[in-house]
């Protein structure tokens, strides 16, 4: 198990995609400051706060985690590498868990290197946060950490279920763009710009278990409600993922 | 060029996924429309006529899956190589590629109409504008859907690359009311609802009245905008083709 998981480590840490990930990143990152910084000289006329460009890598996380991983895993199926894997002694459990852990990598080292790059501009070109204490903003980071780790979990789950199939090109990184289009209505109706919230029963019941323990949802907006729900929804999410994809994946057959 | 359109369309029709998404964009057209799942306030409000035009994005999503996946197959077990082996070439494969696509297009735009007239969409005048203007723009869509699949040969980076045009160009749109609403004056505004207008999403919103009225620049410039977009994709999407290698 874990000679198969320091190999997929290291076979995701030298790949040109996960490089290619966080170049991505930190070009958007510095994109966004940029327009952001040209935007408050020409417009606004004040010094730029670090509220507004600290934390825009949530807007790609979802499908940057999702896209990376499903990149990355995929490489198992193109070129029979899960076949020599099993052929060579490793469980389809081990596989698949390695595989999964390694999701869970990619999610964490992108949300570090994203709030290493955050720190450094706001460190050195803003007037400091407005809205957030320095606790909001750790507890802010450390919530994106886990909800990609989850999505890096459940993206990475899926193309090993479906991988080889069509489906495993498409599912994920729709249901990014789905959640995310969701989430802003979702918002919208919860957390209307006038007056108060008038969502009765089901329909409030559903949008606000969506809110509170689906962790696509957790980056859409900033943290309002307790770690213990942002951590027991990341859990439930990785846990569904594993159970689900180790019982598909051990009785599929491999292409 | 026409033995090859015949033959996609052979294919096309008798795909599961085309012929299930015609079935979902009859039936949710139709829900949306009559309003079955009781929704409330603004969309209740909408009226059936702005509810049927409001569903129709989701065609956007399903030409984001389907023409990369359908279209990535002429690059599998050499299917590409052996058309041109038969005398034809990459451009006539390109054309039949994109004409099959806009006719499977206009086959579900026939179903979502449908399902808006059975729903209770009764302004005839104005759905016929709405479905023309809506047309083209998915055409203008799938001519980019069919740029990226012709050029990138690999289906999973394929994939992330439309769904990366689909993220930003909902975002740019979001982005674009924003800044078309409160920062851009003059040329610059006028520029940016130029630029807002050549997307699917961009023309969505001003069908369906979400955004300022201003960023409308006419039905008829639509359609323009929209025609524009998709001799430019067609155009980058052939440059050289004919010459290209294939392994």
């Amino acid at each position: 198990m874990f000679r198969n998981l320091y190999a997929d480590t290291r076979s995701i840490l030298l790949s040109r995609a996960f490089r290619l990930a966080l170049r991505a990143i930190a070009i958007y990152q510095v994109l966004y400051f940029i327009l952001m910084k040209c935007l408050y000289v020409f417009v606004v006329g004040t010094a730029l706060d670090a509220d507004d460009i600290s934390f825009v890598f949530t807007g790609i996380a979802a499908f940057l985690v999702t896209a990376a991983t499903l990149f990355i895993t995929d490489r198992e199926f193109s070129n029979g590498c899960i076949r020599n894997k099993l052929i060579s002694g490793v469980k389809r459990t081990d596989a698949f868990l390695s595989a999964v852990c390694g999701g869970m990598l990619q999610g964490a080292l992108y949300t570090i290197f994203a709030c290493l790059i955050s720190g450094i501009f706001t460190k050195l070109f803003t007037a400091g946060y407005i809205a957030y204490s320095v606790p909001e903003v750790a507890d802010y980071w450390l919530i994106t950490i886990m909800t990609c780790m989850a999505i890096g979990a459940f993206s990475t789950a899926l193309v090993m279920m479906f991988g080889g199939n069509k489906i495993c090109y498409v599912i994920g990184l729709l249901l990014a763009f789905v959640m995310k289009v969701w989430d802003t209505f979702i918002l919208d109706k919860l957390y209307p710009e006038k007056g108060s919230c008038t969502l009765t029963g089901a329909k409030l019941a559903v949008y606000s278990f969506v809110d509170k323990y689906i962790p696509y949802s957790y980056l859409m907006t900033r943290p309002h409600y307790g770690m213990s729900c942002y951590v027991i929804g990341c859990f439930s999410m990785v846990i569904i993922s594993v159970v689900i994809g180790l019982i598909v994946f051990n009785r599929r057959e491999i292409k | 060029m026409i033995n090859l359109y015949k033959a996609n369309m052979k294919r096309i029709t008798g795909n599961f996924i085309f012929i299930g998404g015609c079935i979902i964009a009859f039936l949710a057209t139709f829900v949306f429309t009559a309003n079955l799942i009781g929704m409330k306030g603004r969309f209740e409000a909408f009226g059936p006529d702005r509810r049927m035009f409001f569903i129709s994005i989701a065609m956007m999503i399903f030409f984001t899956i389907f023409v990369p996946l359908y279209t990535n197959l002429e690059y599998r077990y050499g299917v590409i190589r052996n058309k041109i082996t038969a005398g034809f070439s990459q451009k006539e494969v390109y054309f039949s590629h994109l004409f099959g696509h806009l006719t499977a297009l206009a086959i579900m735009m026939v179903s979502y109409i449908l399902g808006g007239i059975l729903g209770g969409a009764r302004d005839f005048g104005k759905m016929a504008v709405l479905s023309i203007v809506i047309f083209f723009a998915l055409c203008g869509y799938i001519a980019t859907m069919m740029l990226i699949s012709f050029r990138i040969l690999k289906v999973v980076v394929l994939s992330i690359a439309a769904f990366l045009i689909l993220e930003v160009i909902y975002t740019g749109t979001m982005v674009g009311n924003a800044l078309l609403a409160f920062v851009l004056k003059g040329t610059a505004k006028q520029v940016g609802i130029i630029v807002y207008n050549m997307s699917v999403f961009g023309q969505w919103f001003t069908g369906t009245g979400l955004s300022d009225d201003f960023i409308n620049p006419g039905r008829p410039q639509q359609i323009i905008i929209s025609a524009v977009v998709i001799l430019v994709m067609v155009f980058f999407a052939t440059l050289g083709l004919d010459k290209r290698d294939l392994k």
